[in-house]
């Protein structure tokens, strides 16, 4: 979709360019950062259509700044994606409960994340406007 | 002297006489002669004899036969009276028995002095002064004198001269004074009548008498003859002035009378003297022997009493007395029961009443009050004492005080007691028993142990011990058993005993000492149930064998896992580097960015993927170290190129501070590398661009270990995080750590590597940016450890028969040909079977040396026990495989588990012994003549591991011998055509065998020469019926080889 502005929270450099790639070849707007906290910031301030987070970050980590961001008013609104290499069972229920509103596992499957990263921007907002 | 004296006396007499100065009354000089002799023995005679010659001479008495019969007489008379009294009745001088005065009166004076007599009346007969018809009157008249001097002269001055046994004191003297006087005044009143007219000639003789008893009774002897000699001298003195009692009409007639009187006075005295004596002797002799009974009695520290029947004390001895704190006068006449409290008197009281009358002695104890109110014991014997009618005189009672004796039992008791409850309470079984194992103690607790109790084992002998021991026990334990005895061995053991209600449990037996008891030879041990420790024991080696085998288990996987994992990395880092390369076509800017992507991501994944190994590796105890000595210094430039990039690209310096003379190290190399590799790129990494790293290097403790620090100026650590960062997976918490893509493994394995090498690591760091931190590490200097280079063997195929057969348990065939190509080529005899059942069944024909099956063969380590379990005890099972350094390895497993440590040689696997090179199997030529020999030695050689070659042709021995240069010979002197000594000979002559060792075993003896040439040039010689001793020779060859081989290597 042209236009809709996602923000990766993600410290890994490599998996920051492939996602952010992927995605501008796509032509979203990127914004990344590799620690939560600016993440938050940059969140409250730019307001994207997806914060995609990873969990596992340096510092707070995913979970808690998702908590943050669903507890701010000004940015409750915000859909929020989870991407992780933790692949556990039981993961995907805790984040969720934290406040993602979608989960995705690491590696991710380029063909595909497009139009996921589509899918759940569209659907979100639908929620919102529902 | 004597002949003075008896001159004297013959003066006396001379003036004594009466009938014209030729017959005296009295003799003296023969009483004197006679005291001498007795006195002093018959080698006086002499004296005597010259005496009397001498006097006769004086006397004017013509000289002549008579004065030499005098002298004879005097002298002879003397002698013979002597010899009688010594002889026939042992006469003692001081004549203190009425025994000895008796025998004088009648030897002496009757006999002896008749001699006298007849010598003198012969003498004067033959000299002309009487004739033969006047020989018995004259024989009288010379006798009475004679007679008379023996009864009062003699007697006098022999007792005079004898030691008496009384004691003189001043009382006596003035005693004896009074006596004498009075003696005198009485004699002289009755020989003379100066009192009043008309007594003179009053028979008043008896006057002295009691004057005369007086002196013989207190005075003894001494005064008995003292008195009768005054009596008999006043006497004498008074006939011759012609008053006295005695004086009647003729001389001789007065003579006659006055003779007889002083002779029964002089025998009265005497008799009455020696029996006061006698009876004084035995008086002083029984007060003798009571103050020695007495003494003994008041000595006694056990009190003694005698008290009549009603009670009354009669005697109490010094011990009494002081028991009841009173003095013997208190006590004498109190009774004796009363002596005692009445509560205490009345067991004594009720045993004396009831003592009966056949039984005079009765003994008990007794518990009472002292004086002092404490508790004593006493020990009471009371002895009922009869006088000679058979009456109850008296009792007697020895009290004997055992308060310290019956405290001693006391003490005694409860000390037994406390030592009983002791044993009987611990867990441990205390026993004595002798060589056949009889026992003589056991405590009590072996009831709780065996079921038994212990008078049941008492009972039983040695040989029910023995039953209950389990059967498969009981030879090991029962030779253990005697071993003790007869080598005094430790008798430590183990084994399965069969309780009273039929359970096994096992104990620990263990014998402490071994003593004399009797004539008995015994031991003193104990045992203790340990069926539950062997529980523990069993429970934690299958434990231990199960960790090793997960251990084993998780190393097997890994090693697989590293094929795996690292088979789809080859593809990803591989085609991205072609592609990065550019080798197959030019790629666009982000084409090219997305391969180096590819590629760092592979490659991190791979550093990943080794670190994980390595870690697993050593942590699983399975990375060996390769050492070998290397220069510090040049590792250390090595380094330092190989992080410059790295540094470089951050703009940080590095500075290397390595001192010039460092000694090389031995360790392993790539170890070491990697643990500077490690240290300096988190060095780098963790600093920020611009920053600097320092390696310095030190010896600490001279030359015993090597110091090696890193210091960067990154970001530190903090304090509480520094155990941490040791730690797998562990790192620190910070945006910049974890933008660096680290495994976070470099470190817990660097500390493993260090550590593997004996060394230490450690941190220092504030964790304060700027100031960095400086990692040590510290590695000892080692000296060069044996090498453990596992060489691939080289089998030797050998032509020759007897090898060692081994039986190959595969049920894969690539397998079951793998293991059979590769043993056979080490020279084993293989054949293989691929399941259970077959195996079992090959055991009916042969028993193999071992049984190898490769550890794929077994799924679980239950099929693996099971399959121990269908093997005989004594094969080994071997399992195979290949580590991950393509090597093989055997392991000896049993149905616990592994039992030994690991081999590359199947050999040394059975062995259980490490070597580090040689041939597979250890070559023995036999060269003996007769098959059964070889035979024989093959079976013990083949069954140690030996792999055996034959001959029993000396030529052929030979041949052989060059040909596969076995590594012993064992030769057979004797051999027809072709000898042993040739054999050696030829061997020592040949380059290639002259240095293999020689063991000669023969039948027959060798003679000196031969004996002696040939322990030059061998081994040792052994003979056939002394297999053991070949077999030594061997081992002590063998080890011989190995140490020189491992001398050999690390050189």
């Amino acid at each position: 979709m042209n236009g809709a502005t996602v923000l990766i929270i993600e410290d890994n450099p490599l998996n920051v360019e492939l996602a952010s790639d992927l995605l501008q070849a796509s032509g979203f707007t990127i914004r990344s950062t590799n620690t939560a906290e600016e993440g938050l910031r940059i969140a409250r301030e730019w307001l994207p259509d997806l914060v995609l987070m990873d969990i596992s970050l340096p510092g707070m980590d995913g979970l808690c700044a998702a908590r943050a961001l669903k507890a701010d008013a000004a940015t409750a609104h915000l859909a929020i994606a989870g991407l992780t290499a933790h692949a556990m069972k039981g993961d995907e229920g805790i984040a969720l409960g934290a406040g993602f509103d979608a989960y995705l596992t690491k590696p991710i499957d380029t063909r595909t994340f497009v139009a996921t990263v589509n899918e759940l921007i569209v659907s979100h907002s639908n929620k919102l406007n529902s | 002297m004597l002949v003075g004296l008896y001159f004297l006396g013959g003066l006396l007499g001379k003036q004594g006489a009466f009938l014209s100065g030729q017959v005296v009354l009295v003799w003296p000089p023969a009483g004197i002669a006679l005291a001498a002799i007795l006195l002093f023995g018959y080698r006086f005679w002499p004296g005597v004899a010259v005496g009397a010659v001498l006097f006769a001479c004086i006397n004017g008495t013509p000289l002549g036969l008579f004065t030499l019969g005098t002298a004879i007489g005097n002298t002879m008379g003397a002698i013979v009276c002597t010899f009688l009294l010594r002889q026939i009745s042992g006469f003692s001088n001081s004549m203190e028995r009425t025994r000895d005065v008796t025998s004088y009166v009648a030897l002496a004076c009757f006999l002896g002095t008749t001699v006298n007599a007849a010598f003198n009346v012969v003498g004067l007969i033959y000299s002309g002064g009487a004739s033969w018809d006047d020989l018995f009157s004259e024989t009288l008249a010379w006798w009475v004198p004679n007679a008379l001097a023996a009864l009062v002269v003699a007697p006098f001055i022999i007792t005079w001269a004898s030691p008496s046994t009384r004691k003189l004191n001043r009382r006596l003297v003035f005693e004896a004074i009074c006596c004498g006087i009075g003696l005198v005044g009485g004699t002289v009143l009755s020989f003379n009548s100066w009192l009043a007219q008309g007594i003179q000639n009053y028979p008043l003789a008896y006057l002295p008498f009691p004057f005369l008893v007086w002196g013989a009774l207190r005075f003894g002897p001494r005064g008995a003859t003292t008195g009768t000699l005054l009596v008999t001298g006043l006497a004498v003195y008074s006939l011759l002035k012609g008053t006295g009692p005695f004086v009647a009409n003729t001389e001789r007639e007065s003579l006659m009378l006055i003779g007889s009187y002083i002779g029964i006075l002089a025998v009265t005295n005497l008799l009455l003297a020696a029996g006061a004596s006698e009876r004084r002797i035995a008086q002083q002799a029984v007060s003798e022997s009571e103050k020695r009974f007495r003494a003994i009695v008041e000595d006694q520290t056990d009190m003694i009493c005698r008290f009549k029947p009603d009670g009354m004390l009669t005697f109490v001895n010094e011990a009494f007395c002081r028991f009841h704190g009173k003095s013997a006068d208190e006590l004498v006449g109190q009774n004796f029961f009363k002596t005692l409290s009445e509560e205490d008197a009345a067991i004594p009281l009720s045993y004396v009443n009831s003592l009966p009358k056949e039984e005079p002695v009765v003994a008990f104890d007794h518990r009472l009050r002292s004086p002092e109110k404490v508790f004593v014991w006493h020990q009471y014997r009371i002895r009922r004492l009869f006088t000679e009618t058979g009456e109850t005189f008296e009792f007697q009672a020895v009290i004997q005080d055992i308060t310290q004796r019956k405290q001693s039992e006391g003490d005694l008791r409860a000390s037994e007691e406390k030592y009983r409850s002791l044993i009987d309470n611990i867990p441990d079984v205390v026993w004595t028993a002798n060589f056949s194992r009889d026992v003589s103690y056991i405590g009590g607790n072996v009831k709780k142990v065996l079921g038994y109790s212990s008078e049941e084992v008492l009972a039983s002998g040695g040989k029910q011990w023995i039953d209950h021991i389990h059967p498969d026990d009981a030879e090991r334990v029962t030779r253990a058993y005697q071993a003790l005895f007869s080598r005094n061995e430790k008798f430590d053991v183990e084994y399965r005993v069969r309780r009273q209600d039929g359970q096994w449990i096992w104990l620990h037996d263990r014998a402490l000492t071994t003593r004399w008891r009797d004539a008995d030879m015994c031991a003193d041990g104990i045992f203790l149930d340990i069926t539950q420790r062997r529980e523990f024991e069993l429970a934690l080696q299958r434990a231990k064998d199960a960790a090793e085998a997960a251990n084993l288990a998780k190393s097997q996987f890994l090693a697989n896992m590293s094929h795996e994992l690292r088979t789809p990395l080859n593809a990803i880092i591989g085609f991205s580097e072609v592609l990065t390369d550019k080798l197959f076509g030019d790629l666009n800017e982000r084409q090219l960015k997305y391969s180096n992507n590819i590629l760092n991501s592979g490659r991190h994944l791979l550093q990943l993927i080794n670190d994980i190994l390595d870690l697993a590796k050593v942590e699983s105890g399975r990375a060996e170290l390769l050492c070998n000595s290397f220069n510090v210094a040049k590792v250390l430039q090595d380094a330092q190129t190989i992080v410059k990039t790295l540094a470089i690209k951050k703009g940080i310096s590095l500075e290397f501070n390595v001192p010039a003379d460092l000694p090389p190290l031995f360790a392993d190399e790539g170890k070491f590398k990697q643990i500077l590799y490690n240290l300096l790129s988190n060095a780098i990494k963790f600093t920020p661009d611009g920053g600097r790293v320092t390696l310095t290097t030190s010896l600490g403790a001279p030359g015993e270990c090597l110091r090696i620090s890193v210091a960067d100026t990154g970001i530190g650590i903090k304090p509480e995080d520094h155990e941490r960062v040791f730690q797998e997976f562990e790192q620190v918490d910070s945006s910049y750590g974890r933008q660096q893509q680290g495994t976070g493994l470099g470190l817990a394995l660097t500390k493993r590597l260090v550590e593997m090498h004996g060394g230490e690591i450690m941190v220092q760091s504030e964790g304060i940016e700027g100031q960095g931190s400086v990692f040590t590490f510290v590695i000892p200097i080692q000296k060069p450890a044996p090498r453990v280079v596992p060489a691939l063997p080289t089998p030797h195929s050998h032509a020759e028969i007897l090898h060692p057969r081994v039986l190959v348990l595969a049920n894969n065939d690539s397998h079951r040909q793998f293991l059979t190509d590769y043993l056979s080529g080490a020279g084993y005899q293989v054949s293989s079977v691929t399941n259970d059942e077959e195996l079992r069944a090959s055991f009916n024909q042969t028993v193999p040396f071992a049984v190898v099956a490769h550890s794929d063969n077994f799924a679980s380590e239950v099929e693996l026990a099971a399959c121990c379990s269908k093997i005989p005890p004594r094969v080994p099972l071997v399992i195979f495989w290949c580590n991950e350094d393509e090597m093989p390895e055997f392991r000896v497993f049993s149905t616990n588990g592994p039992i030994r440590n690991s081999a590359p040689r199947l050999m040394d696997a059975v062995r259980g012994v490490r070597r580090s090179s040689g041939k597979e199997l250890k070559t023995v030529l036999v060269i003996d003549d007769e098959p059964a020999i070889i035979e024989l030695l093959a079976v013990t050689l083949l069954k140690k591991g030996f792999c055996v070659l034959s001959s029993t042709n000396g030529q052929a021995g030979v041949d052989l011998a060059r040909a596969h240069i076995p590594d012993v010979v064992i030769l057979d002197i004797s051999i027809p055509d072709f000898d042993g000594k040739q054999v050696v000979q030829q061997l020592r002559a040949h380059p290639s065998t002259k240095d293999i060792p020689v063991l000669i075993h023969t039948a027959t003896s060798l003679d000196e020469p031969e004996r002696c040439d040939l322990t030059a040039q061998v081994q040792s010689i052994t003979f056939k019926n002394e297999q053991e001793v070949l077999f030594a020779e061997l081992e002590r060859l063998e080890k011989m080889t190995n140490q020189n081989l491992e001398l050999e290597e690390t050189l």
